[in-house]
């Protein structure tokens, strides 16, 4: 099963989990998200060591072509950083959006946007490190 | 007819009976869920600084290495 069809599963039996109360659900939306965030971010610095030591290696023989490999290895590390960046931002942010979903008349509405923007927060971190060529355990 | 009727209202006054249950049961677990998805989200900062730190620190590695120090 790919990555994403997970992902979609996990967060469908999160969502549906909680129909009762949709409060309950959009509080998983934000823990998964805060999950994925931190998965994000230890992933990336396990794949910086490898890559940093692997360039430590190089450098004692070949310094050019290690300075090439840190120069082509430090922009994905600063894409990927960002995007596990945007998870942690995000999860924070709809935290500090609950009272506010909580309030609303139309709650409902507002938690599943918020629900279906964390989600995509998620695939879109997912794509990334995917892009990068970085395993996330468990998860492909 | 009566034994319908009396068992439908009996079903009903047990169900009336069960919601001030659900409602316990699920304001405890929200609050529950509550309180982890907070705590989860708190810690995230020191994660990623912790993070961050390392990373540069292997980062600065690589490049002593390059630079021959």
């Amino acid at each position: 099963m790919s990555a994403f069809k997970r992902t979609i599963t996990l967060l469908t039996l999160l969502t549906l989990g909680g129909c009762g109360d949709i409060m309950s659900s959009y509080y998983k939306s934000v823990s998964t998200t805060a999950i994925a965030a931190v998965t994000c971010r230890d992933v990336l610095s396990v794949a910086h060591e490898q890559k940093t030591a692997a360039v430590v290696e190089k450098a004692k023989t070949d310094k050019a072509g290690a300075q090439v490999d840190l120069d082509k290895w430090l922009p994905t590390y600063e894409k990927i950083k960002t995007t596990c960046t945007g998870l942690k931002v995000g999860s924070k942010l709809a935290l500090e959006a609950a009272p506010v979903v909580e309030a609303a008349i139309s709650k409902k509405k507002d938690a599943m946007g918020w629900i279906v923007r964390l989600g995509k927060l998620v695939f879109d971190a997912y794509a990334t490190l995917a892009e990068a060529g970085i395993k996330i355990p468990g998860v492909n | 007819m009566e034994t319908i009727v009396s068992l439908v209202a009996t079903g009903v006054g047990k169900l009336i009976e069960l919601i001030p249950v659900w409602v316990a049961a699920s304001a405890e677990k929200k609050a529950e869920i509550e309180a982890k998805t907070r705590s989860l989200v708190a810690g995230l900062d020191a994660l990623f600084s912790a993070a961050d730190a390392k990373d540069d620190a292997a980062t600065q590695a690589a490049r002593d290495a390059i630079a021959g120090k």
